[in-house]
Parts: C-alpha cells; sequence; structure tokens
C-alpha cells in the first residue's frame, strides 16, 4: 500500500482538513468532521480492468511497493492488514486475535480493486440473516453471533486468464448385457479459464470465494486510490504470479478434470491421467471487498463472510449434533416404515 | 401373534437406533449439499468438492430400506430365513442400482 504524499489528499478533508472515510452507500469519500463529499473517480478509470501477460521464464517483474507500511500483524493467524488512515480494530480482521504493529515488507503493488458498494449495516444484516437460515444449526448460535460486529477489509485475489491445450486418458464403463466391462480412450481438447479468481491470502478459502463471489465484472475495477480504503483494513499482496498459479492448481485440477469427464460423455467416466500445456496466462492483482462477522463457538473461531460488492454471504457453521441426530431419526423412520411396508406386503 | 412380533420389532428398534447414529454425517453433509447448491456458484471447484460423496447418503438410505424390508417379511410371516432369501431379488436390485449411481 503506498502511503505517499500525493495520496495524503485523499484521507483529509480538502475543506476542513478533518479525516476522510469511504461511504460505500454514496459512493465517494466522506468527511468525519464536517461531511463534505469527494469523488474518486477518474477518467482513466476504465484502464483499472486490464490484464498482465505472464511469461513463466522470464524474471518477476511486478513492481514492489514503494514505501514499508506498518501492518497490523496477528499473533494468532499470522494475518497482516493494513489501515489507510486511522486503525479501525485492535484485533486481527481475519481470526479476531491480538494483533502488533511492525514494519511490513514491501508487497507487490496493487493492480486495481473494487470499492466497496455494501454498507456495514448491510453486512452485519445478510450476515445475521445467512447465520438464522442454517439448518440444524445451535439454538443458541444467532444470540452468539448477534453480538458480533461485521469488519470491512480489501482481500488481495488474483484473476487468471489462460487457454488450456489438454491431452487425456480415461476409461467409461460399457455394458453388455448384465455384464460390464471398462474401455479406454484418450482425446484432446482445448478449454479457456477467462478471469478465474484466486484468493491469494490464505484467510479467505476458495470454498468462500465460491460462496460470496459468483459473478466477477472487471468493469466494476478502478485503479488503486487509497481513498478507497479510507476506513477499511486491506491485506497485501505478497505472493509472486508463479505462487498465484500454483495456489490455483487444485482448483483448476478439479475444474479441468470435470470437464474432460463432459467432453468423454459417457457413463462412469474416470480420468485416468490428463497433460495440460497453459498459454497465454494473463494476470491481475487486485483487491475485493468482504466483510467479515468473527464469532466463537465452543472455542472454535469462525467467521461468515458477506461480499462487499453485491452483498452475497457464505460462512464457517457449527451444527447442533442433537438436530442432527433429530433429523436423522425422522428420516430413518420414514425409510424405515416403507421398508416394513414393502416387506409385509411381500412386494419384489 | 403378539409375541411373534416382538423379536422383529425389537430388531427394527435396533435398526432406527443404528441407522440414525450412522445418519448424523450423512445428514450433515446433506446439509452441506443443500446449501451449496443454493448458495455456491454452480460448477466452481468448491461447488463440486462438496458435492462429492453424495454416494454415501443413497447407500445409507438404500441399506437401511433393505434391511427394513427384511424385518417387514419377517414380522408378516414369522419366518426369518424366508424373508432373507426372499431378499435376495432385492438385495440384487439395490446393488445394480449403487452400480448406476455410482458410474452417473
Amino acid at each position: 500500500m503506498q502511503t505517499s504524499e500525493t495520496f495524503q489528499k485523499d484521507l483529509q478533508c480538502a475543506t476542513c482538513g478533518g479525516q476522510n472515510s469511504y461511504d460505500p452507500a454514496q459512493q465517494r469519500l466522506v468527511c468525519e468532521s464536517c461531511g463534505t463529499t469527494t469523488a474518486l473517480e477518474t477518467p482513466d478509470d476504465h484502464k483499472a480492468a486490464e490484464e498482465f501477460a505472464y511469461d513463466p521464464d522470464a524474471p518477476d517483474a511486478d513492481p514492489r511497493s514503494k514505501d514499508n507500511a506498518i501492518v497490523h500483524h496477528c499473533e494468532t493467524c499470522g494475518g497482516d492488514v493494513v489501515f489507510v488512515g486511522r486503525s479501525l480494530s485492535e484485533r486481527c480482521a481475519y481470526c479476531d486475535g491480538p494483533v502488533v504493529m511492525r514494519w511490513g515488507d514491501q508487497a507487490f503493488q496493487t493492480m486495481a480493486l473494487i470499492p466497496f458498494r455494501i454498507p456495514e449495516r448491510d453486512a452485519q444484516k445478510y450476515a445475521q440473516n445467512w447465520v438464522k437460515g442454517r439448518l440444524a444449526a445451535p439454538g443458541d448460535l444467532a444470540a452468539i453471533t448477534a453480538k458480533g460486529r461485521v469488519v470491512g477489509l480489501y482481500v488481495p485475489f488474483w484473476t487468471f486468464d489462460s487457454e488450456e491445450a489438454v491431452d487425456y486418458w480415461a476409461t467409461y464403463k460399457v455394458r453388455h448385457g448384465k455384464r460390464t466391462s471398462r474401455r479406454s480412450t484418450s482425446g484432446e481438447m482445448s478449454i479457456s479459464f477467462d478471469d478465474m479468481l484466486v484468493p491469494a491470502s490464505p484467510h479467505v478459502t476458495p470454498l468462500i470465494r465460491d460462496g460470496i463471489l459468483h459473478e466477477f465484472d472487471p468493469r466494476r475495477l478502478r485503479p488503486y486510490r487509497p481513498g478507497y480504503l479510507a476506513g477499511f483494513g486491506a491485506e497485501q499482496h505478497h505472493q509472486t504470479v508463479a505462487e498465484g498459479l500454483e495456489a490455483n492448481k487444485d482448483d483448476k485440477d478439479i475444474l479441468i478434470r470435470n470437464k474432460i469427464k463432459r467432453h468423454v460423455g459417457k457413463s462412469g467416466t474416470r480420468v485416468t491421467r490428463y497433460r495440460t500445456d497453459s498459454t497465454g496466462i494473463h494476470y491481475r492483482r487486485i483487491l475485493l471487498p468482504v466483510w467479515i462477522l468473527h464469532y466463537e463457538y465452543e472455542g472454535r473461531a469462525k467467521k461468515v463472510v458477506v461480499c462487499g460488492i453485491e452483498g452475497r454471504t457464505y460462512g464457517e457453521r457449527p451444527f447442533s449434533t442433537l438436530k442432527l441426530a433429530g433429523y436423522s431419526a425422522l428420516l430413518t423412520l420414514g425409510t424405515i416404515l416403507f421398508g416394513l411396508v414393502w416387506g409385509a406386503g411381500g412386494l419384489l | 401373534m403378539i409375541s411373534d412380533l416382538v423379536a422383529p420389532a425389537l430388531a427394527a428398534l435396533s435398526l432406527l437406533l443404528l441407522s440414525s447414529a450412522i445418519g448424523i454425517p450423512m445428514i450433515r453433509k446433506l446439509i452441506l449439499m443443500h446449501e451449496a447448491r443454493h448458495e455456491l456458484r454452480m460448477g466452481s471447484a468448491g461447488f463440486l468438492r462438496t458435492m462429492a460423496g453424495w454416494l454415501a447418503i443413497v447407500v445409507w438410505l438404500l441399506l437401511t430400506w433393505f434391511v427394513s424390508t427384511v424385518l417387514g417379511d419377517w414380522g408378516a410371516t414369522g419366518d426369518l430365513d424366508g424373508a432373507i432369501a426372499r431378499s435376495q431379488v432385492r438385495l440384487w436390485i439395490i446393488i445394480e442400482i449403487l452400480a448406476a449411481l455410482a458410474d452417473s
């Protein structure tokens, strides 16, 4: 995060010199003292969606931020969060653990971000509604999470594009009357990945990403400006592109295997192995806004995450064993009654 | 006549307790799949991972149903050996269904 003097004007009100913070509802900076609002749009906003080509054979040339920022380092989960302007929390935004201030190492420059659109009160409501809608949740869960407060945070993400030339080998099942056998097949196909979102932080899991970010619209990206971060925490980009691609390997593998199965299109397809040649890799280092609600249940830290763009909510939740047992008993009872009647009736 | 039903009834009760206990993680999985269908992005890696393993739920329900058909037959005829013998066709159909589902 750069905090050079040219950016300081974003954080100070031009009218009274007070502290500015970004208001998601108005999509503008608002002075906390006099209420003056300032727009952050620039004529170059459309350039924020630009992608950068990656050459795996070339040395990593991504620019690093010029200034070392003071980060809030979590002693529990190791997360590093930067606050632009005043610090908002003495707890970690990811795990609610205690934080210490320290100089951060030189992070990579963020290329673009999508500003918050969902204000805190709405995010709080979405998080609470999500918790209330959980099946088989413990009875006291809603009351426990109601005590928590959402924290706004910009989380680092990658977007990756690539063209995959895939050679695959697979087997599928063939029926011969009552017998079945497996046949081998092989083939080639091409797959295009466009704007695959990959968390560049270990704190947002791919599962949470799939819950809160259904559609990614690069037209919403804005050039990085500290003003958008005023009033929120942000995690810095620390991964190299190669590390980002490596972090995406498991997700890509499951998606490629799924596409191969569809390409084969036969019953009982198993992908034995495949080989892929990735070309045309393009990427962006971006920040995406999330609201995180921390809570602890039976000594375990959990979080509910609300997308700061559209308000989609997903998270971690505990189950009530008693309720699970109740549902299980009901379903089992129904199945047993059906079976008893079937058997007693002398049906097949 | 009623005394003939005691053993099948106790067996059914045991089945209910055992299957309910086995079903606890299955219900948990079922709820996670239900949530994934409504909340995760269709076709995403997280969605595909959550949906994997659904066959275990079908195996649990089909086996519970199969054993209870034997108990129902036993309760109606009083002939456990005969009920087991008559269930062979059902068992074969269940295995066929599971094999087909595993391939799908």
